[in-house]
């Protein structure tokens, strides 16, 4: 709850319209909802403005918190509940590849973990681990179900962690996410498995970042496509549909990924069919680039130029 | 079906003024041209590689090809240019209290600009694709 003390104290600062943020936002990350929080400040809108000393700015800053709050403004300026994982039921609605997809997908988003908790491996190594994810992501991608060699013995062999020792524990966390992903790609089809798995990962996580943020946004998007382009139980979904795991940069804290490219230049390859004309070719080379050095300035703060060019006609 | 390429472009990107690479942005940037081409709409025309494969251009297909080529390097010389601008303007945002949150904000819209991109391109007949990744051994 908040109180009226502390919400008058927010709109006499300085700068009543970030110390009001940075309220509600603490409400949200300690589960509160929106709706809750709206009501709260409805309901002493009133005292606040009869704060004595109250600027014009205090006065406007309170009322534009509580217009974010009950959705009186522009829809990307209003506060939003935080995201949550998907249920069971979402989860086993997705179609059968594209569920194993998500599992593999959730699994691989905490595997660096399990290299930091157990870096002496013990009786499972970090790559029979990785290797478990990726038959997992590969079943996914050619739509077929396939016994996951080691599958039990990965999760029988962590089962005991240390309760005492985050990181183990973390890193038992993420080998059962990976089993339960490997699991999901198995013949005899159990839905519930990438549930489980999904919050296996979820449960690894949580003492370094939470990343229901990103499982979530990972589901939407998934559910989308498979409606966009009308997947059934039998098509495919290959890893690659996901994209980055951490397209806005990695978590404060969380490890980096030790089998990463070692990419000093960006080479790619456009192919223009016949029929296309010359200036197709040259306006989507432009808005290529254009969009790769948005997003190389936006994570790193420099720009990329163009080093290699050549072009290359069909041979007959 | 798909039908065959006429041309091929192979592109070199590498950071500017001699700034040291960010691997890991780069293999994003990798990985979000293969998120476009994985979620293409299916109606994208398909592009094949010719059976013979791609070779440099004869004398009569020398002069337009230097003209797409000239062209499309003043449209990225101009697009260069522009980024300037884009990266004081980061740089201003980074400055700022809730820079961080604003910056993870614009990563995320521009990766969806990324895959949008490879997107369009294959729905006007071009294909877009990377290599493979270098060894992570060096």
């Amino acid at each position: 709850m908040l109180s009226l003390e502390t919400v008058r104290t927010a709109a006499l600062a300085a700068q009543p319209w970030s110390r009001l943020d940075e309220l509600v936002r603490a409400e949200l990350s300690a589960g509160r909802k929106v709706r809750e929080i709206a009501a709260e400040f409805a309901g002493m809108l009133d005292d606040v403005w009869d704060t004595p000393g109250l600027s014009e700015d205090g006065h406007d800053a309170f009322g534009d918190t509580l217009d974010k709050l009950t959705g009186n403004c522009r829809s990307a300026d209003c506060y939003t509940d935080p995201p949550t994982l998907p249920t069971h039921e979402e989860v086993a609605g997705l179609p059968r590849w594209a569920r194993v997809a998500f599992a593999a997908r959730c699994a691989r988003r905490v595997l660096p973990l399990y290299a930091v908790g157990r870096p002496d491996a013990g009786r499972v190594t970090a790559g029979q681990v990785r290797h478990a994810v990726e038959l997992a992501e590969e079943s996914a991608a050619r739509a077929d179900a396939r016994s996951i060699p080691g599958e039990d013995y990965i999760r029988s062999g962590s089962l005991a962690y240390s309760a005492d020792d985050p990181a183990d524990e973390a890193a038992h966390n993420a080998s059962q996410a990976a089993a339960y992903a490997a699991a999901d790609a198995a013949d005899n089809e159990q839905p519930e498995r990438a549930f489980y798995g999904m919050n296996y990962a979820d449960d690894a996580a949580r003492r370094t970042a939470d990343i229901s943020p990103h499982v979530r946004r990972d589901f939407d998007y998934l559910t989308r496509l498979a409606g966009w382009q009308r997947w059934a139980d039998e098509d495919p979904v290959p890893p690659d549909v996901f994209g980055p795991l951490w397209p806005e940069g990695l978590p404060a804290g969380w490890p980096a990924d030790p089998d990463l490219p070692a990419y000093a230049e960006l080479p790619f390859v456009m192919t223009v069919r016949d029929g296309a004309s010359d200036r197709t070719a040259e306006d989507e080379a432009a808005n290529l680039f254009n969009a790769l050095n948005a997003y190389y300035i936006a994570r790193t703060g420099d720009r990329l130029t163009l080093d290699g060019y050549k072009a290359l006609v069909a041979a007959l | 079906m798909a039908d065959d390429a006429k041309l091929r472009l192979d592109l070199r990107l590498v950071p500017a003024d001699d700034r040291p690479p960010d691997p890991a942005v780069l293999d994003d940037l990798v990985r979000l041209i293969r998120q476009g081409v994985a979620t293409s709409p299916p109606q994208a025309p398909r592009v094949s590689d010719p059976a013979a494969g791609f070779r440099g251009p004869d004398d009569d297909q020398a002069r337009p090809l230097r003209d797409l080529d000239s062209k499309v390097k003043h449209r990225i010389e101009q697009a260069e240019a522009d980024a300037k601008a884009a990266v004081a303007k980061r740089a201003e945002v980074a400055a700022q209290p809730d820079g961080p949150q604003r910056l993870a904000d614009q990563a995320l819209t521009a990766a969806g600009r990324v895959v949008s991109a490879v997107q369009r391109a294959a729905l006007r007949g071009v294909a877009v694709r990377v290599p493979d990744p270098p060894d992570p051994t060096g």
